[in-house]
């Protein structure tokens, strides 16, 4: 608040009051800014107040303290704790690569002028207007087990039963390998998006480097987890789930992002005679990196608080009896369902941990391009 | 007048008649006085269950005046779980489970042991009853109705007739009935769900109750007998043979329970673990007792003495409900005789009431299980003695079984659970 400068001093009377009537008036502002400061400050003091808490709480066990003992016995002891931050991890890497990749394809397919592409548009982003549980419901009936779920009837009926579990005819409930079904529909999306997402970044990488990193990092480490069992049938057919609405919310990002290309570019890219895919490598994908950044950051965050399509797809395990979809989130639930509340508390420390990681490397990166 | 003088007084006015109709809310007398009432949570959510609630609740009201404001949900443990300690029903429907000695043992419930004394409770209820719902030789709930729950198998006879085979009444019979079917075709005999963990639990809970018989099985829950004793292996190598010889239909993780019954209806599976609950599903879509389906105890294996394993439900108030008088109104009315056999008649169960006896019952085949077990001695589902950490583990184990029949080590799954049971 400004003080008035002549405060103490004796003066003529009407000049004065018509000073301090200015300095009053000006002081107004101030005193709305904090009533409309005052909703916020609560909402950050309450942030602040419950991870302060989290923290505190995770120190103890029926209200003592008990020092590090829980997260000695989460790192040490647990045998659900390091699967479900696996599980969590590869999220993050799903969350990153496929919705955002599948998003672009789609954004790029429609941005080429089809006909009913508002129609299509609509249909595409509908799921995104879904919560959570919603989706776990309506996908709960796709790959229900037998010949009752729409997946499994489809390919019984194309007597493509061999790409799915014959045996068990079980998507959700299925702790084993990806069947090859998941492979066939999953390793091109995460090529193409490995591919698109270094290109934005990277416009000026070799073929023969796009080549080998598109080869390692989209055909072959995914190809080495869904090998090894390192994630399972289970967590892929929940992650297709997710998919359905992550992919539409990055489509409509990207379709506004290549709105704001300018349109000379493109055409000078034409009068170039730059082909479709040079144009997209050299114009489009850099253009659409801030895009890129953003919503690899935001799908990474929100990997972390995965809970609702697990739950309602999986059950509160994870998977019945298996764990083989278990995330922190759902392991957290379960841990103050039996009223372990410190050791939920440090869980959940855990995962503002690995939530708060991508927020660091996007603010780094958003720094020194502002300093570049 | 600028921008920010403006705001300034929108904000003014804004809270001012947020004041006047928060004052009008409080000081306008309400046009008749509200009719007491008690709000009650329950789980039986659908069919016949809901049926047999809503008649509860009428009842209730023309009786007393009082109002039941009944709540039903589904994931019932999940939510009381938030609301016991904090905002709490009046009363609340439970089993008599491990959550329920878990509320009683941390002072989430109201002790209603002088509550029993004084409406002579202990008359009304058969001793083998009130004991399955002590804690600490106190009481903290009130019966209602009881089900058989473990040990429980249903035949479809449907398809047993199909085949030219007959209902087992001895273990080594079915043994031989579940070798017969898949000989004749049916390649999964028994249907199983276990997208939640307690169906699966039942059928160890069956096995068990069946080799080890009363003596074993209360031995085991009282800490008197271990999970590394012969019976217990015997029933996890049972379990595994059967997992082995693919007699458990392999969708089990995938169902729920009601999903599990579809394929013991669609002819399927013919044998199903479940609890009689599941007997008034089939008649609710017009299956005949004794002419398409049957339900009767696993056969016990020779030389044990027979135990009935029953799921007693009832309502219990929270130390922090808010009408606790109105609610012991409701816990009196629910011990009333004509009470307790118009709920069970609709739900399918029976009355734990000394006086209600099994002519009131139409059912054939409940009245038949009824006067099997009636004398037998009476212990709950195996697994509700346990705390999450022992039924964790458990749980693990029985899906090692299942998931790795050929090559599980019984031995060191017995082991492992005795070292989380510990003593």
């Amino acid at each position: 608040m400004k003080k008035f400068p002549y405060a103490g001093k004796t003066g003529n009377g009407e000049a004065r009051q018509r000073l301090e009537e200015e300095f009053r008036e000006e002081e107004k502002p101030e005193k709305t800014a904090f009533l409309f400061l005052l909703i916020p400050l609560l909402c950050i003091g309450f942030v602040i107040f419950t991870i302060v808490y989290l923290f505190a709480a995770s120190f103890t066990s029926n209200g003592e303290f008990v020092g590090l003992q829980n997260f000695v016995k989460l790192f040490t002891e647990d045998p659900y704790f390091w699967p479900a931050l696996w599980h969590n991890l590869f999220w993050m890497i799903w969350a990153i690569l496929i919705p955002v990749g599948l998003g672009f394809i789609l954004a790029f397919i429609l941005s080429a002028g089809l006909k009913g592409e508002g129609f299509f548009k609509g249909v595409i982003y509908f799921p995104a207007l879904l919560s959570g549980a919603t989706i776990g419901v309506i996908w709960s009936w796709f790959f229900l087990p037998k010949d009752n779920g729409v997946l499994n009837f489809i390919l019984s009926k194309l007597g493509l039963m061999g790409l799915a579990n014959p045996t068990t005819k079980l998507w959700i409930n299925d702790p084993s390998s990806p069947v090859p079904f998941l492979w066939i529909i999953t390793i091109p999306v995460f090529a193409i998006s490995v591919m698109v997402i270094l290109l934005s970044f990277f416009p000026k990488v070799s073929d023969l480097s796009l080549v080998l990193i598109v080869s390692l990092f989209g055909i072959g480490i995914p190809a080495i987890l869904y090998e090894t069992g390192a994630v399972s049938t289970s967590l892929v057919s929940i992650l297709i789930a997710s998919t359905w609405a992550g992919s539409a919310v990055s489509m409509v990002m990207f379709l506004a992002g290549m709105r704001a290309i300018p349109k000379s570019v493109l055409e000078a890219a034409k009068v170039d005679c730059a082909s479709w895919f040079q144009t997209l490598r050299h114009v489009i994908l850099p253009y659409l990196r801030p895009v890129f950044t953003i919503l690899i950051v935001l799908s990474a965050i929100s990997s972390v608080k995965a809970f609702d399509l697990v739950y309602t797809l999986a059950g509160q395990e994870g998977g019945a009896g298996h764990h083989a979809a278990d995330v922190l989130a759902l392991y957290i639930y379960r841990s103050l369902k039996i009223g372990n509340y410190g050791y939920a508390s440090a869980i959940g420390v855990i995962g503002i941990l690995v939530a708060i990681a991508p927020v660091i490397i996007y603010i780094t990166l958003m720094r020194r391009r502002e300093e570049e | 007048m600028d921008n920010r003088g403006l705001s300034t007084k929108i904000i003014a006015v804004g809270i001012g008649i947020m004041i006047i109709i928060a004052a009008l809310v409080v000081l306008i007398p309400r046009g008749e006085k509200e009719k007491e009432s008690i709000v009650v949570y329950h789980y039986w959510t659908a069919g016949a269950d809901k049926q047999a609630v809503s008649m509860l609740s009428q009842m209730f009201e023309n009786r007393t005046g009082i109002k039941p404001k009944m709540n039903a949900f589904t994931g019932y443990q999940d939510k009381l779980n938030l609301v016991i300690d904090t905002s709490p029903p009046d009363v609340a429907a439970h089993w008599f489970n491990n959550f329920y000695v878990g509320y009683a043992r941390r002072g989430s419930l109201s002790d209603l042991t002088d509550f029993w004394q004084s409406e002579g409770l202990n008359q009304i209820f058969p001793e083998k009853i009130s004991r399955l719902l002590e804690v600490d030789g106190k009481k903290y709930g009130v019966p209602l109705d009881i089900h058989w729950e473990g040990g429980v198998v249903i035949y479809n006879l449907r398809v047993l007739r199909a085949k030219g085979l007959n209902v087992p009444t001895t273990w080594e019979e079915f043994e031989a009935l579940l070798e017969a079917l898949k000989a004749s075709g049916v390649e999964h005999p028994i249907a199983m769900g276990f997208k939640d963990a307690w169906p699966r639990d039942m059928v160890f809970t069956a096995l068990l109750a069946s080799i080890g018989g009363a003596d074993f099985y209360i031995g085991l829950i009282r800490g008197e007998n271990r999970w590394t004793d012969a019976p217990v292996q015997q029933a996890f190598e049972i379990y595994r043979q059967w997992c082995e010889k693919s007699y458990f239909d392999p969708s089990a993780p995938g169902l729920d329970w009601q999903e599990a019954l579809s394929t013991f209806i669609n002819g399927e599976t013919a044998i199903y673990f479940m609890g009689d609950w599941a007997c008034a599903a089939l008649k609710q879509i017009g299956w005949k007792p004794n002419v398409d389906f049957i339900a009767d105890f696993l056969p016990f294996k020779s030389g044990v003495r027979p135990i009935g394993i029953p799921d007693v439900e009832g309502f219990v108030i929270p130390s922090k409900a808010k009408n606790a008088q109105a609610a012991k109104e409701f816990l009196k009315f629910i011990t009333d005789k004509n009470v307790q056999i118009s709920f069970a008649s609709i739900k399918g169960s029976f009355a734990p009431h000394k006086d209600a006896r099994v002519e009131d019952y139409a059912d054939s085949v409940q009245i038949a299980m009824w006067r099997k077990a009636e004398n037998w001695d009476w212990a709950l589902p195996l697994m509700w003695y346990y705390p999450q950490t022992v039924r964790n583990v458990f749980g693990d184990k029985m899906y090692e079984i299942w998931a790795n029949p050929r090559t599980v080590n019984i031995t060191q799954i017995c082991e492992a659970i005795q070292a989380v049971v510990g003593g």
